[in-house]
């Protein structure tokens, strides 16, 4: 860098103090930052499909029209009465 | 690759082989080259020890979350500071709740004010220039070391800040003009 560009301000940061960074502190840290991102990416956005799911909205709604046909037909023949039974 | 041949890589190339092998030591190859400048930066902003490596820590994790996104428009170092800056005027704003970030904030901003030539601050001697920076308000502080110790465009601060270039232009000529009324107030003889 030559002199010119290498203002008062740049020096000054040559004398602040720079912290503590040995090697143990390194791994420390970047284990640290690895760990949190991978719980955000792995929880985030299952924590988000939770959230819309309980505002009524996404798959919560689609389960509901997708039930399978038998479902509807098993509860209409519950309501019905089979010739064998006698009516109430 | 040896531990000398990776020292050589420049950042960019570092980043791509990063999120090509999601192998952490391209990351800590990052974290050794910057830790420290962000380090310095933040105990000069937010002026707590404590307080500057829990910052360097949170910004490192958004570094992390966030390198895919770096597009390499500007300098790998101009966009960690810019994150750094941003999050250190942001904790001061919300956290210190300190409103009085810039010198308008406090000054009457309709006072015409006089340009100070850049030499008159470059040259001032550097204990002094470091009492100066320490009782200028933090967000003077930082648009001048974005400036002049950063080379930050005007564009990038703008950013940084969420300003439109003609507000910075005017940040940075008051700052500048506190800077100058503060070192003269110290050092009256």
């Amino acid at each position: 860098m030559s002199e010119e560009s290498r203002n008062n301000f740049k020096r000054l940061s040559d004398e602040d103090p720079v912290g503590p960074r040995d090697d143990k502190e390194i791994k420390g840290t970047i284990s640290f930052i690895s760990s949190v991102s991978r719980v955000i990416e792995l929880y985030l956005p299952g924590f988000f499909q939770l959230m819309i799911s309980m505002s009524g909205g996404g798959k919560g709604n689609e389960n509901k029209n997708d039930r399978p046909n038998n479902v509807s037909g098993l509860a209409k023949r519950d309501d019905d009465h089979s010739p064998s039974e006698p009516p109430l | 690759m040896n531990k000398q041949s990776t020292n050589k890589l420049s950042d960019e190339e570092v980043i791509r082989l990063y999120l090509k092998s999601r192998n952490s030591t391209y990351f800590s190859m990052l974290y050794t080259r910057y830790s420290g400048k962000v380090y310095s930066k933040c105990i000069s902003l937010l002026k707590d020890e404590q307080l500057s490596d829990d910052a360097t820590q949170d910004i490192f994790l958004k570094i992390y979350l966030n390198l895919a996104k770096f597009s390499g428009k500007s300098k790998f170092s101009t966009w960690v500071y810019s994150i750094t800056y941003n999050y250190c005027i942001d904790y001061i704003r919300k956290k210190k709740k300190e409103k009085n970030i810039f010198s308008e904030d406090i000054e009457n901003v309709g006072e015409p004010l006089s340009d100070v030539p850049d030499h008159e601050l470059l040259e001032i001697e550097v204990s002094r220039l470091k009492r100066v920076m320490n009782v200028i308000p933090p967000g003077d502080k930082a648009v001048l070391l974005m400036k002049y110790q950063d080379d930050m465009s005007i564009r990038d601060i703008a950013e940084v800040l969420s300003k439109s270039e003609s507000a910075i232009k005017m940040k940075i000529k008051r700052a500048k003009h506190k800077a100058q009324t503060s070192y003269k107030e110290i050092y009256k003889d």
